[in-house]
């Protein structure tokens, strides 16, 4: 259900810019407005013209198009960027060296208080720091770090604000606002902060100070599960969600899925798999499972599983846990005795999420058909996998080319009746603002009903289905891009392949074939994970929000059949008219 | 040891330990019925019995299945891997040696006594292994049904249980969640899926296991029988003196009762009713929980430290089946206090052979078989006042002991259970 602004007001919730966020690469692009690396060979258009008047004044005239078409034509060769006259101006362009008036100004003006509290480099390129400053009267304007071999001048925007109370309990002089900041940075990976590090901090008045500390070297994947634990429990003056998404939007977002798909990326390439059991060329449909941390649910899928060997099914099982890989690679073996079922088992030497976890297990399946179960997911009855085969068959194939099924819990009542969407709204502050921010909440429809509720059971299209067990055609999968790698850890990827199903005219459908859906209570989830759902959330709201919202407050239409306000019980012709 | 094979149909009886390594009900009936059919004559059997590293020198590198002191069909699997939770293999080269192991005896019966130590899972490799074969399964508690060790006996109070559920699991083992019970329970019903027929040794326990979800048509009662030889030489008591001789024979275990036991003692003792003896015959006390063994350990050790004239319980500690009537003569009444659902009893079997009535808990097979007051006394599971008093009873009642001698059963023989089994595998 959206939760709809209070009747009066004219404001909407932020949605963010849907699709704007959608297509992150392994590594998104320095956003030269935020960070700035000094370097001799890096080349800045300004610069550059301000250096070369001769370049300046091609560009005036329009013999050339940009100082850049120079660099590359001639300046690159003759080393135009080393000359000294462009490095001074460069350097001085960096750091925005302030004029005699200034100096005058910051001399009766000290800078406000600040200090940092970590300083983290991983040789990915990631940069990650945090620390507080006391500047509600004389805002950060820049932040420079300078190393033996490098300079880089990251910029207010770059920085997220949280509230610190411990700073606030421990200053005398009075605080207003969001003291602590934080922020990630992908650098160019060439970059290598090392060593003794002097920070400086630049105010709007001008005045700056600085001290120096020791550039912490850490690998990539801890120096991420450290900021999101860092970030997960932050305090603030507003909605923590909201909060988090204002701190997320301008920059950071961006980052920490730019450097969580290099993780990711990196884990898979070091993927080993081995086969198990008698091997065919093809199958009829492939298992695909995604374990973590968990192995015992291994065996137990493969007993309760073990007719589906004989239609002609294989299991491909990919674990994010390397220290699991003996235990389950016994496993495995046995299986393959046991059932006579034909086991592939990939091992990844780290967490690289569900989505590119299944991604690269698809990319083994020896069918047509991919269908993703979660460990904790088993066959409600007897002869599941000969009816889920002859759904296949039989049906219309744009109503099993994606779907789910009703899931139930141990208790006996339904857990998942398909997936429908709601938006929690929460109010972020600053100093001279106040503003609504819209998150995207994903609901399990049905959960709780009696089995005998049709409504949530019944074959129909609904908004998205359940990663935990998610059948669909191989080519389908392909064509939409497989699952989205860019969620930390995996979650809300289900519902975002859902989504693009639906946006590339495929509706979901559900099936009433029931699973069990063990799904108890969780154990508290690790920071980092916190820290990590709130990026996806956040990320999930900036690709799809606006789509959800519109098709929220719009009645549903022939046009917009995949995502619903609440799911529809459609008839057999509806169904058919609305793929 | 007999290298020929006939043509006749081969049984492969799979058992939990083998009963020269290790004492146990389970095991010493597999083993009768291994020796009535070879007794029969008209099947071969071959007896797998799993062991633990309990006698390390048994177990050879690289070899998983093996023989057993030069016995004819008689082989050990060699078990140095085993998930006690989930009751089930976690060595594959185990699991691929039991298949070479069914590839070679190619049995057309293989009957499962417990699962324990070998894993359920083996239940349905066979099937799959040999899908024409006949798969028979004896139940000898409720392990499948229930994780406090097969008692059906709740952990916080003590409390009989008759009908599991994953919440009612659950308050036992809060630890886990009621998932798990469920988990638990698909996994069990999975294996045994694949199994012909059942068996118990007391119609009670069938309830149980209808209750929990098996088809009534596929279990049998098939009562547990024994060769007589050994136990019905016992000289019965001479019928002049009083008869207030009375013995445990079984493992010094919680779920046996032998703290009741001695519970009872001390408040007879506290009454200042002393004139009795009672002889404990049984070991494993490793397997009693810390404070029922501490209990236990600091009463035999208190009543070593009284004057000779004052001692009630005497410890005789564990004992082979040869020496069983040796220990019967030297008691009038033996005293089966179990506090969980014992399913048969079978001391209550060799006390009838060797004439003597039994006093026994009521419930389980133990209330099954010995009728209150015809020809053994009950007395309410867990209560040692209860049992006090029926221990006087004994020692006063002049006349009972005669009374309920006159009319002990004729405990079941290895040839019946033989002719029974015989009867299922066909």
């Amino acid at each position: 259900m959206l939760d709809r602004p209070i009747a009066g007001q004219i404001t909407k919730p932020d949605l963010g810019q849907g699709g704007q966020h959608a297509a992150a690469s392994p590594r998104s692009p320095i956003r030269a407005d935020m960070i700035w690396v000094l370097d001799d060979t890096a080349f800045d258009e300004a610069t550059y013209l301000q250096a070369y008047p001769d370049v300046a004044e091609a560009v005036k005239l329009g013999t050339l198009n940009a100082a850049y078409d120079h660099y590359l034509a001639h300046g690159q060769t003759e080393g135009r960027t080393f000359m000294p006259d462009y490095r001074e101006i460069a350097q001085r362009r960096f750091f925005e060296r302030p004029t005699a008036f200034d100096e005058i100004l910051a001399a009766s003006a000290p800078a406000p208080l600040w200090n940092i509290d970590a300083l983290m480099f991983a040789p990915c390129g990631a940069l990650s720091l945090a620390g507080w400053a006391n500047d509600g009267a004389d805002p950060i304007k820049f932040v420079i770090l300078q190393t033996q071999d490098h300079a880089l001048r990251l910029d207010q925007s770059a920085f997220a604000r949280w509230r610190r109370r411990d700073v606030e309990t421990s200053l005398t002089t009075p605080i207003a606002g969001h003291v602590g900041w934080w922020s990630l940075a992908m650098l160019p990976a060439t970059l290598r902060l090392r060593g003794r590090c002097n920070v400086t901090v630049r105010f709007e008045s001008g005045a700056s100070s600085q001290l120096e500390m020791e550039m912490l070297q850490v690998d990539h994947q801890i120096l991420r599960d450290m900021t999101m634990a860092h970030f997960a429990p932050l305090d603030y003056l507003g909605d923590q969600v909201a909060e988090s998404f204002t701190a997320l939007d301008p920059f950071i977002g961006d980052q920490v899925t730019a450097l969580s798909r290099i993780i990711s990326d990196n884990f898979i390439r070091g993927a080993i798999s081995e086969r198990f059991g008698p091997q065919a060329a093809t199958y009829n449909a492939s298992i695909i499972v995604c374990l973590y941390e968990r192995a015992s649910y291994f065996f137990l899928q493969s007993a309760l599983f073990s007719e589906a060997a004989d239609h002609g099914y294989e299991f491909i099982y990919i674990s994010n846990s390397p220290e699991l890989a003996d235990e389950l690679r016994d496993m495995a073996r046995i299986g393959a005795l046991m059932h006579s079922a034909s086991v592939t088992m990939v091992t990844l030497p780290g967490n690289a999420g569900i989505g590119a976890a299944n991604n690269a297990a698809a990319a083994l399946a020896r069918s047509d058909r991919l269908v993703f179960i979660n460990p904790d997911v088993f066959p409600y009855e007897p002869g599941w996998a000969a009816r889920h085969l002859a759904l296949i068959e039989t049906l219309p194939a744009d109503q099993t080319r994606l779907f789910g099924v009703p899931l139930v819990y141990g208790d006996g009542a339904l857990m998942h009746g398909g997936l429908h969407f709601a938006f929690d709204v929460g109010t972020t502050m600053g100093d001279s603002y106040v503003r609504r921010v819209a998150a995207l909440r994903i609901e399990h429809t049905g959960k709780g009903a009696p089995l005998w509720a049709a409504r949530y059971t019944t074959a129909r299209p609904v908004p998205a289905i359940s990663g935990a067990f998610m059948s669909i055609d191989r080519a389908w999968f392909e064509q939409i891009g497989g699952f989205s790698q860019d969620y930390l850890f995996g979650h809300f990827a289900d519902a975002d392949l859902c989504l693009k199903s639906g946006a590339a005219g495929q509706a979901v459908w559900l099936h009433d074939l029931k699973f069990w859906h063990l799904e108890g209570e969780p154990p508290p989830a690790k920071l980092h994970h916190q820290g990590g759902a709130l990026i996806n959330r956040w990320l999930f709201t900036r690709r799809w929000g606006a789509l959800v919202e519109s098709h929220l407050h719009t009645p549903p239409a022939a046009e917009a059949p995949a995502i619903s306000k609440r799911p529809r019980r459609a008839s057999p012709s509806q169904d058919q008219s609305n793929p | 040891m007999n290298t020929t094979r006939t043509e006749r149909p081969r049984v492969l009886l799979v058992s939990m330990f083998h009963p020269e390594l290790q004492r146990g009900g389970t095991q010493q009936m597999c083993y009768e019925l291994f020796s009535g059919l070879k007794q029969r004559g008209d099947v071969e059997p071959f007896l797998l019995a799993a062991i633990d590293k309990s006698y390390p020198a048994l177990f050879k590198p690289g070899a998983h299945i093996t023989g057993f002191d030069q016995r004819d069909g008689e082989f050990l699997l060699l078990t140095d891997s085993y998930d006690p939770e989930w009751h089930r293999q976690t060595n594959p080269a185990i699991v691929q040696a039991y298949i070479d192991f069914l590839q070679t005896i190619r049995p057309a019966i293989v009957h499962f006594h417990h699962f324990h130590f070998f894993g359920i899972d083996l239940v349905s490799l066979t099937r799959r292994i040999l899908p024409e074969s006949r798969i028979v399964f004896t139940f000898h508690e409720f392990m499948a049904i229930c994780q406090a060790d097969g008692t059906m006996r709740r952990p916080f109070d003590g409390s009989l249980c008759r009908q599991a559920s994953q919440v009612r699991c659950h308050q036992c083992f809060p630890a886990q969640k009621p998932e798990h019970f469920l988990l638990r329970k698909l996994w069990f019903q999975h294996h045994l899926a694949h199994v012909d027929q059942f068996t118990c040794p007391s119609a009670f326990m069938i309830e149980h296991y209808v209750a929990w979800g098996l088809p009534r048509a596929r279990i049998t009662h098939v009562a547990n029988g024994q060769d007589h030889d050994a136990v019905s030489a016992t000289p019965l008591p001479s019928p002049d003196r009083a008869k207030n001789r009375f013995g445990f024979f079984g493992q010094i275990t919680d779920a046996k009762g032998v703290h009741i036991l001695l519970r009872a003692v001390t408040h007879l003792r506290d009454m200042g009713f002393t004139d009795f003896t009672l002889d404990i015959n049984g070991g494993n006390i490793q397997f009693a929980s810390p404070s029922i063994r501490a209990e236990i350990e600091d009463f035999l050790a208190a009543e070593q430290a009284l004057p000779y004239r004052e001692r009630i319980v005497t410890a005789h500690g564990a004992y082979h089946p040869d020496d069983l009537a040796a220990r019967m003569d030297r008691v009038d009444w033996c005293i089966v206090p179990s506090i969980w659902w014992e399913s048969f009893g079978l001391v209550i079997s060799e006390a009838w052979m060797a004439g003597r009535p039994v006093i026994c808990s009521n419930a389980g097979g133990p209330a099954e078989r010995i009728s209150h007051n015809i020809n053994g006394l009950h007395f309410p599971l867990g209560d040692h006042r209860a049992l006090a008093e029926t221990i006087i009873q004994c020692c006063t009642t002049t006349g009972l002991w005669a009374k309920l001698a006159a009319r002990l059963p004729k405990p079941p023989t290895r040839a019946a259970m033989t002719s029974e089994f015989a009867a299922l595998y066909a």
